[in-house]
């Protein structure tokens, strides 16, 4: 225990240079503003600024780009609050509830509970890396693709948890994301599948992408179109600050988000990603009144933005812990170290223990810049929806286009948000449901994957996914998800029944 | 007559047209660069190949009195950036980062690729030698290459290696052991060495080939058999090369070099050259290179045509011998 407390305070003392507070602001505040900036994400921006981090000392650039990362988190739940765009694939969430609240005049507390439920991950989660790096890295190599594959599998089956109205359309939306998630080259044959001969296809299509058209463009067209749900709905707000009641409702939420991201965040690939849809799925399963989610219910807001946030740290334990880049954001920090000459190891924390606990240090120190910086811009982002639309929307979608063009330098994927802004339009028109989809998205590539490595390992015999016990213990939550799903229906359909 | 008369007046034309192009492009070379220079990595950011590109703009750019400015086209395994390049105009101020992977890979495994990796790249200079290793997680129980194979002869088809996906240098590596060894191993794709080393690393997949290895070896979460290179590896002495384990089979190894569109001028494909060996020779990026894995491996134009033409054969005839099929 005292060599952490004196690790730690190694790396508070490297994190509170001053040259090191000014790269760690500076990475979050541009977090913070590429965050707001739609389509610009944190990777786009990092592949930007990669070429300067090679003037600065190693910590620094590490301090920065971290920041950038982190700092996008927060950001990006503010675009996906005001006007429903999930500048990351992880706000996409937040646009359920921190969307709804914004059109029922409470943008301000939405904006303050995503900051402070952040804060708090953030916090939690940087002692969590500094004390139990070892533990959770160890947790995270017994997944293997057994694991893998049945955890995908609760994840899809709790997908339809987000259905709000009729559960057919849910599994519809999902089938929809299922097929959308097969484009692109097949991992195990390398034969394409549903690409039309387009090379940018081989590779399937970004979440973000996918996310950015149905949710943020075909809101736009949406509110254009001036149906019963435009413009001229928007409420003025009346204060930015949460009630009693909000803070009530919201710690618990913040809590178990914290707890559930945090621990998703360690499993490399999609893990980060996960975290926010599963912090939501449970808080409507909880909820007393699972109706109001969807309606700007606070703990929908404040659960998946604390997940977001723990899993964007904890998503850096296996890099620190086994110097694997666990998703692209990671293999950037990666390519920043090699361009100083450090190889990501997992000698890491013995051979360059400035960088490593500086680099943790600072995760604290930049969470609270973050607060610092987003708490007062608060007024600020909710004065901007005062703004005429005509003239704010022609400013998103240029902010989209630009951002979308720079992650690949493609035209083809700014056509293809377009497109996917037109399926939104389409899907909103019958009323399906758009998080099952995306989360479809994520999952099934994952999942078959997954699936199909297993089958390999075990040359063909399916009893792996029984006889490895996280695996086992994965199937029966599935199970039991179903049962549960099924069974307010069968009660309903008793109850019918009785009635007549 | 008079349509003799045109036509002799039109070949003077042509002629004087001739040469006054020719002294443009003269001049083109001489004042080149005269703007700024893309690099195409056809990579994600953040990569090997990234670092090296990186390196080298750098240089170039105070050498040549340009920015050399690096720009990533990922996606399709490198098919798309390259596919970029070979249309791009051959004024030299769009150059590509080509690879094993796009030049002498990419062409056997995918039947629907746009360019030829020959016939529509000028090809500057081989910049670097990748190094590769064939690692198994520390369960295995085989010390040496032989006794893996002996292992994997003893269980057929039950011993898997991870690559980083269909068609990857990971991958053909491991089919080349299959074929000379006679030992049959499965091959278990992953989306990128990501995964793919995380569960080396956690044993769910016994063996690897690749070159991010060498970090997670010192820490000993695997063991490193052998290098498919022809020289061991500074940093593991006692590692021996595939061809030292009794396989000399292994000849094609991954670089990287610099080409640039069919057709540019030669004067500037020197100049290019030049400037990227005076990169390379720097003793500060010599050190550099050997955190991201690889070593120098200068060579002139023309040597770098040979390789990628003799690489490319090499995969051809894996592809026969294994029977992989692509689409």
């Amino acid at each position: 225990m005292s060599e952490i407390v004196q690790s730690l305070a190694l790396g508070f003392g490297v994190a509170a240079s001053l040259s090191n507070l000014w790269y760690c602001f500076l990475g979050a505040l541009i977090g913070t503003l590429i965050g707001v900036l739609p389509g610009i994400g944190p990777i786009a921006t990092m592949a930007m600024l990669l070429p300067l981090t090679y003037y600065l000392q190693p910590t620094e650039a590490l301090i920065m780009l971290a920041g950038i990362y982190y700092g996008a988190q927060y950001g990006g739940s503010t675009t996906a609050v005001l006007m429903r765009l999930p500048g990351e694939s992880s706000s996409v969430v937040t646009c359920l509830d921190g969307y709804a609240m914004a059109r029922k005049g409470r943008a301000g507390t939405a904006l303050a509970t995503a900051a402070l439920a952040s804060f708090f991950a953030g916090t939690v989660v940087t002692l969590l890396i500094a004390i139990a790096s070892p533990a959770l890295t160890e947790l995270a190599q017994k997944f293997g693709p057994a694991e893998y594959f049945s955890l995908m599998a609760l994840g899809l089956v709790a997908a339809v948890v987000f259905a709000q109205g009729s559960p057919l359309r849910a599994v519809g939306a999902i089938f929809l994301g299922l097929l959308l998630g097969l484009i692109g080259a097949d991992v195990n044959t390398g034969f394409d599948r549903f690409t039309f001969d387009r090379p940018e296809l081989r590779d399937g299509i970004g979440v973000v992408v996918v996310s950015m058209g149905l949710f943020g463009i075909a809101e736009i067209m949406l509110n254009l179109s001036g149906g019963p749900e435009g413009q001229g709905e928007r409420t003025k707000l009346s204060r930015l600050w949460l009630t009693k009641e909000d803070f009530r409702a919201a710690w618990p939420a913040t809590l178990r988000g914290t707890g559930l991201g945090a621990l998703l965040g360690v499993l490399p690939g999609g893990g980060a990603m996960l975290g926010s849809f599963a912090s939501y799925a449970i808080e409507k399963r909880i909820s007393d009144t699972p109706e109001r989610f969807g309606e700007g219910a606070i703990e929908g807001v404040a659960g998946p933005e604390a997940a977001n946030n723990a899993g964007a740290q904890s998503s850096f334990i296996p890099m620190l812990a086994l110097g694997i880049p666990g998703n692209s954001v990671m293999a950037m920090m990666a390519g920043a170290m090699l361009i100083h000459g450090i190889a990501p190891s997992p000698n890491l924390a013995s051979t360059q223990p400035q960088l490593f606990w500086g680099l943790i240090a600072s995760m604290w120190f930049g969470n609270f810049m973050l607060l610092v910086i987003n708490l007062p811009l608060i007024g600020l982002w909710v004065k901007l929806l005062a703004a005429p639309y005509r003239m704010l929307f022609p400013a998103i979608l240029l902010f989209c286009c630009i951002g979308i063009y720079t992650v690949n330098n493609s035209a083809f994927e700014v056509g293809l948000v377009a497109l996917f802004g037109l399926l939104g339009v389409v899907l909103a028109k019958l009323e399906c449901p758009l998080a099952p989809l995306v989360l479809a998205f994520i999952l099934g590539p994952m999942m078959e994957e997954n699936l199909r490595r297993a089958m390999l390992l075990s040359r063909g015999d399916p009893s792996i996914f029984l006889s490895r016990p996280i695996s086992l213990g994965l199937l029966i939550a599935c199970a039991l998800v179903v049962a549960l799903l099924l069974m307010p229906n069968f009660r309903r359909a008793r109850e019918a029944a009785t009635e007549a | 007559m008079l349509k003799g008369q045109l036509t002799r007046r039109m070949a003077l034309l042509l002629a004087a047209a001739g040469a006054f192009g020719a002294g443009v492009v003269e001049a083109a070379a001489q004042a080149y660069p005269a703007k700024p220079v893309k690099i195409i990595v056809p990579f994600a950011p953040g990569g090997r190949v990234e670092g090296i590109a990186r390196l080298l703009a750098n240089s170039m750019s105070i050498d040549l009195g340009q920015p050399f400015v690096v720009e990533s086209r990922a996606g399709a395994g490198g098919a798309i950036g390259s596919d970029f390049v070979a249309k791009a105009a051959p004024d030299g101020y769009t150059l590509l980062l080509a690879s094993a992977g796009t030049h002498a890979i990419l062409p056997n495994v995918d039947k629907k690729l746009p360019y030829d990796s020959v016939k529509d790249f000028t090809p500057i200079a081989n910049l670097v030698e990748g190094f590769t290793f064939l690692g198994a997680h520390p369960s295995v129980e085989a010390k040496t290459v032989a006794e893996l194979v002996a292992l994997a002869k003893a269980k057929p088809g039950t011993i898997g290696f991870a690559s980083s996906g269909v068609g990857t240098y990971g991958h053909f590596a491991g089919e080349l052991l299959k074929i000379s060894s006679g030992a049959d191993l499965m091959h278990v794709p992953y989306r990128g060495s990501g995964p793919a080393l995380n569960d080396i690393a956690a044993g769910h997949v016994p063996l690897m080939m690749a070159g991010e290895l060498v970090e997670l070896a010192k820490a000993g979460k695997v063991r490193i058999l052998a290098t498919t290179n022809e020289r061991r590896w500074f940093e593991l002495p006692d590692v021996p090369t595939m061809k030292e384990s009794g396989f000399p089979q292994f000849t094609a190894h991954s670089w990287i070099g610099l080409a640039g569109p069919a057709g540019m001028n030669p004067e500037i494909v020197a100049k290019l050259n030049a400037a990227a060996g005076k990169a390379l020779a720097d003793p500060r990026a010599q050190e550099q290179l050997k955190t991201l894995g690889v070593l120098p491996n200068f060579s002139t134009p023309a040597e770098f045509a040979a390789r990628i033409a003799a690489d490319r054969a090499v995969y051809a005839e894996i592809v026969a011998k294994a029977n992989l099929t692509f689409q």
